[in-house]
């Protein structure tokens, strides 16, 4: 009976952990769901995959605009900049 | 009008304030330093090089008119950023509609996955950053724009959310769908452990 309850806890969790994964990494669950992400994916390979998975991604989309070749900041402003003396500023 | 080479040394908050008061010079320095950022954003919200371009001109120009109201409750680039985002979705949504008109809300996330080329495809070059591009240029554009917001951009979800008009609580569920299949594109680099 105990197995069965365990399996099905896991089958619930298994659902629940991939569902929630983003908001764990972003620090947005509260404890017991904190716990219950880590608890799952002590347990669970493929989970635990998805959020390592998951945390590299966002490590490296968060590299994407380190060193941005400058390309056009020049052309972009020799386009505008003619026009800027004579456009005039809204008020405050 | 200050010497355009002076201004190199300012700090932003000085230039910003110079330029809100009519400093060309000031603001032209503004342009130097956020520009190649700006355009690179709007590459990666589905703008071709020439729309960017020209999105990132118009918005450098709203700037300009604008910035005596601007009230500094966010960094210069956020509040130039927001004009940008709503700049190329004008401009986005004057392109002819293509392909499904279902949102990506509506649809599967494996079917994003799975209809577009695998993974081994787009892996080719085996450069992360140019696969990143790739994978992000596949996603549908509401789920591009919560993952560029965010991850690349850095926004708060809070910032993020009020750009492109949600709520903390959908933008998350999009967030996440993003992501999800961002990974699903990127499997041969998030499947190693040394990543």
């Amino acid at each position: 009976m105990h197995r069965l309850l365990d399996r099905l806890r896991f089958i619930l969790e298994h659902r629940w952990v991939p569902r929630h994964a983003s908001e764990y990494l972003d620090g947005d669950l509260g404890p017991d769901e904190r716990r219950r992400v880590e608890r799952h994916t002590e347990a669970c390979p493929e989970c635990r995959e998805l959020v390592r998975g998951l945390r590299a991604l966002i490590a490296a989309l968060g590299t994407i605009c380190e060193d941005e070749p400058r390309a056009v900041a020049a052309v972009v402003l020799a386009s505008i900049q003619s026009q800027l003396a004579d456009l005039p500023q809204d008020g405050p | 009008m200050s010497d355009p080479r002076a201004s190199r040394e300012l700090s932003e908050d000085v230039l910003v304030e110079r330029a809100a008061g009519g400093d060309t010079a000031a603001f032209e320095e503004l342009v130097m330093r956020h520009a190649d950022r700006l355009f690179a954003s709007l590459r990666r919200f589905g703008l071709d090089d020439a729309e960017a371009q020209e999105v990132a001109q118009e918005t450098f120009l709203r700037a300009w008119r604008s910035l005596p109201r601007f009230e500094r409750r966010s960094a210069f680039f956020t509040w130039l950023y927001r004009i940008g985002f709503n700049e190329a979705q004008r401009r986005l949504a004057r392109r002819p509609a293509a392909g499904s008109a279902v949102s990506a809300d509506e649809r599967p996330l494996e079917d994003l996955v799975d209809e577009r080329p695998g993974p081994a495809e787009q892996t080719e070059s085996r450069d992360l950053r140019l696969a990143l591009d790739r994978a992000l240029e596949q996603l549908p554009a509401d789920l591009r724009e919560p993952v560029v917001l965010r991850d690349i951009e850095g926004l708060s979800t809070r910032e993020a959310a009020s750009l492109v008009g949600l709520g903390e609580p959908a933008f998350k569920s999009r967030l996440h769908r993003g992501r999800m299949a961002l990974r699903g594109l990127l499997l041969p680099w998030v499947a190693n452990p040394d990543l």
